[in-house]
């Protein structure tokens, strides 16, 4: 115990043994320093402040000067330290002493063991802080605000990453960006430990931001090119909010010819493959502070079994009813209590979850989703419930639709795959390797681990080391007792159905089998559609033929399959349009004719230009970017 | 018994209540080191070095 001088000591106050306190501290009424605390000088403790041990307040900050010669020198770090009333510090949690200004505390706040407050922070009245937060110097956290454990706080980095915000937005870290668990009822505990027991990385490396301003000089050229596409979109956003009509937005898009020379802005993103095969591609986006996880299951319907479909519809609806953690439901309202949405969609070639959640709540939404990758419940009565639901979806949206089955022709049955196991959860583990499965997640202000590991969020998902074969062919048959009601002839790579006869007649057309049923999908670089002039041109025939079948009354639709190459075509009879005594021949006539005729250059950069305002449109969302970085091409 | 619209926040209560924490010895320990004019209040407790 050593008391220097000049301290003062309230009434009541206990000082375990071997606490130093400094000259002129001074401490208030009613407090408690246990053991080995030390107190360095001039600082002011409140009434009724409970200590633990090992606590050090007042250690000068980490303030340094580089000098020409690569060595640094000290900021002598001699200003205040205040600790209000009522606040509580866990062991071993060290407060710092600022150069200027002071490092407060104040009133009410409870901070856990080891936890670094560094110089000139600013925490608000009861404010919670785990274990293991660490706060970098001249961060303020809101009152009421409470962290979960080992999350980093840094307000200076952010403005020094120069993301255009001013310093008085970013220093302040109000209760709202917190890391709040204001949640209802008895799900509060839960979700507190939910989100408390998935570690954060610490803050970015200072090497990496080195790197990544000097790659953003490295850019230079690009970035102009960026900015003048980004002037381009403002202006049509700008259209879109004011209602411009479509004639303002075509007029925008004349102005400036979006042509090969300019190319959407690149995204910068970082492909991982975790050692159980699974793909996670990350990309940093600081624009908004939310997060956008899509997960994509590379199986859809064009891998079930001729006679036995809807298995990958139906098992999106049972990653909704629980898991071994996550009660049923429980997945989107938890979701939905932090403010994120979440759903999913089956195609024929994946099955997608996805969420978009504030962005501190990544931990949240990706531990939900590996929990029902790997723990996944089903239990008989809700399977055999939900395959009613899906079976009623498909006769709503395919079978009771006006020519809903005649799209349905496009996606050839595989001759053999599909495992099935007696055990649904068992089939769903099967049917979903990790080796087959994508995560995206366009994040933001969050620090994320570089190489994130799946195990990271809590949850072991083995590697198959059996999977099954998908053995499509280009020329897999459809039979026709499997697609009743429909006349289909599949000869190579076009496939063509009829529908009905007399006014309600309709032709279906394929342009070709997807190049991605002939193989499991997987993960290519999406840079590389848009370099693939060949592919763009095709795609703008297909548009231009579109517009030419629907002035002739043939409805035209396009299916691109997530916009690869080789699309679909479906041409069908508009039947609004009377073609008197129309056939399955005249449709077939007038798509020929349609097709056929060529198309002029003008027409070409028209379809291109609006080709590439869409693809730039879609990534103007974190779920936009997502989904696109998902997409195997 | 005990009704309360807030378990957890009755609880720590209740626990206050029976606590029977260790009393230090009051006064200052002739083992610590204590500067000639550091003030120190009324009924404090000072553990040795």
């Amino acid at each position: 115990m050593t008391i220097a001088r000049g301290v003062r000591i309230g009434d009541r106050t206990v000082v375990y043994p071997n606490v130093t306190i400094g000259e002129g501290t001074l401490i208030g009424e009613d407090c408690v320093v246990h053991s080995q605390t030390a107190i360095r000088e001039r600082v002011v403790i409140g009434n009724r402040v409970i200590l633990q041990n090992g606590v050090v307040i007042g250690g000068d900050g980490y303030g340094f000067a580089r000098r020409a010669d690569g060595t640094h020198q000290k900021i002598p770090q001699s200003s205040a330290v205040v600790i209000e009333d009522d606040v509580e510090i866990g062991a071993n949690t060290t407060v710092d002493r600022p150069a200027i200004g002071e490092t407060r505390i104040q009133a009410g706040a409870k901070i856990d063991n080891l936890v670094q407050v560094g110089h000139g922070v600013n925490v608000g009245r009861n404010v919670l802080l785990a274990a293991q937060v660490g706060i970098a110097g001249s961060t303020t956290i809101g009152e009421g605000a409470c962290s979960a454990g080992r999350w980093a706080w840094r307000s200076r980095v952010d403005r020094q990453e120069g993301h255009g915000r001013g310093p008085e937005r970013h220093h302040e870290l109000d209760s709202r960006r917190c890391v709040r668990q204001r949640l209802s009822g008895h799900r509060q505990p839960r979700m507190a430990q939910i989100v408390g027991d998935f570690p954060q990385a610490a803050g970015v490396a200072k090497e990496d931001r080195r790197a990544r301003t000097t790659r953003a000089r490295a850019r230079g050229h690009a970035g102009r090119k960026q900015a003048k596409i980004e002037v381009v979109m403002a202006v049509l956003r700008h259209a879109l909010k004011t209602r411009l009509p479509v004639a303002a937005l075509v007029a925008a898009l004349a102005l400036v010819p979006l042509n090969a020379a300019v190319r959407p802005p690149r995204m910068q993103y970082s492909i991982t493959t975790l050692p159980n095969g699974l793909t996670v591609v990350l990309s940093e986006d600081h624009s908004t502070p939310i997060v956008h996880a899509d997960l994509w299951y590379h199986v859809g319907s064009k891998d079930e079994r001729p006679g036995r479909t809807g298995f990958a519809h139906l098992f999106e609806h049972m990653m909704f009813k629980g898991s071994k953690n996550v009660a049923p439901e429980e997945h989107a309202s938890m979701i939905a209590s932090v403010g994120g949405q979440s759903n999913a969609y089956t195609n024929d070639d994946t099955t997608v979850f996805w969420e978009t959640v504030p962005s501190q709540y990544l931990p949240l939404a990706m531990w939900l989703e590996a929990d029902r990758m790997a723990t996944l419940k089903i239990d008989e009565a809700t399977f055999k419930a939900e395959r009613e639901v899906v079976k009623e979806e498909r006769r709503l949206r395919i079978d009771n639709q006006p020519f809903g089955r005649l799209t349905e022709f496009s996606t050839p049955t595989p001759s053999r795959c599909t495992p099935t196991s007696t055990r649904p959860s068992a089939a769903w583990r099967i049917w979903t390797p990790p080796q087959w499965t994508t995560c995206a997640i366009s994040t933001t202000r969050i620090t994320f681990p570089a190489t994130p590991r799946w195990r990271w969020w809590g949850i072991s998902i083995p590697r198959r080391r059996w999977i099954w074969s998908r053995n499509i062919s280009a020329g897999s048959e459809v039979r026709p007792d499997d697609r009743p009601g429909l006349s289909e002839g599949a000869a190579g790579h076009q496939r063509e159905a009829r529908h009905g006869d007399g006014e309600l007649a309709a032709a279906g057309r394929g342009g070709g089998l997807p190049h991605h049923l002939r193989r499991p999908s997987r993960f290519v670089s999406p840079a590389s559609h848009v370099e693939d002039s060949v592919r763009r041109r095709e795609l703008a025939h297909l548009q231009v033929a579109g517009v030419r079948a629907g002035h002739r009354g043939l409805g035209i639709r396009r299916r691109q399959h997530h916009r690869r190459a080789e699309p679909v075509l479906c041409r069908r009879h508009r039947p609004a349009r009377a073609h008197a005594g129309g056939s399955g021949a005249r449709v077939d006539c007038g798509v020929r004719q349609a097709a056929r005729t060529p198309v002029s250059e003008r027409e070409l950069q028209r379809a291109k230009n609006q080709f590439f305002r869409d693809y730039i449109t879609d990534r103007e969302s974190t779920q936009g970017k997502a989904g696109q970085l998902a997409t195997p091409w | 018994m005990l009704r309360t619209t807030d378990p957890y926040l009755a609880f720590a209560n209740a626990l206050s209540l029976f606590l029977d924490a260790p009393q230090p010895v009051l006064g200052v320990d002739p083992l610590s080191s204590v500067a000639r004019d550091a003030t120190l209040g009324r009924d404090v407790s000072i553990g040795p070095s």
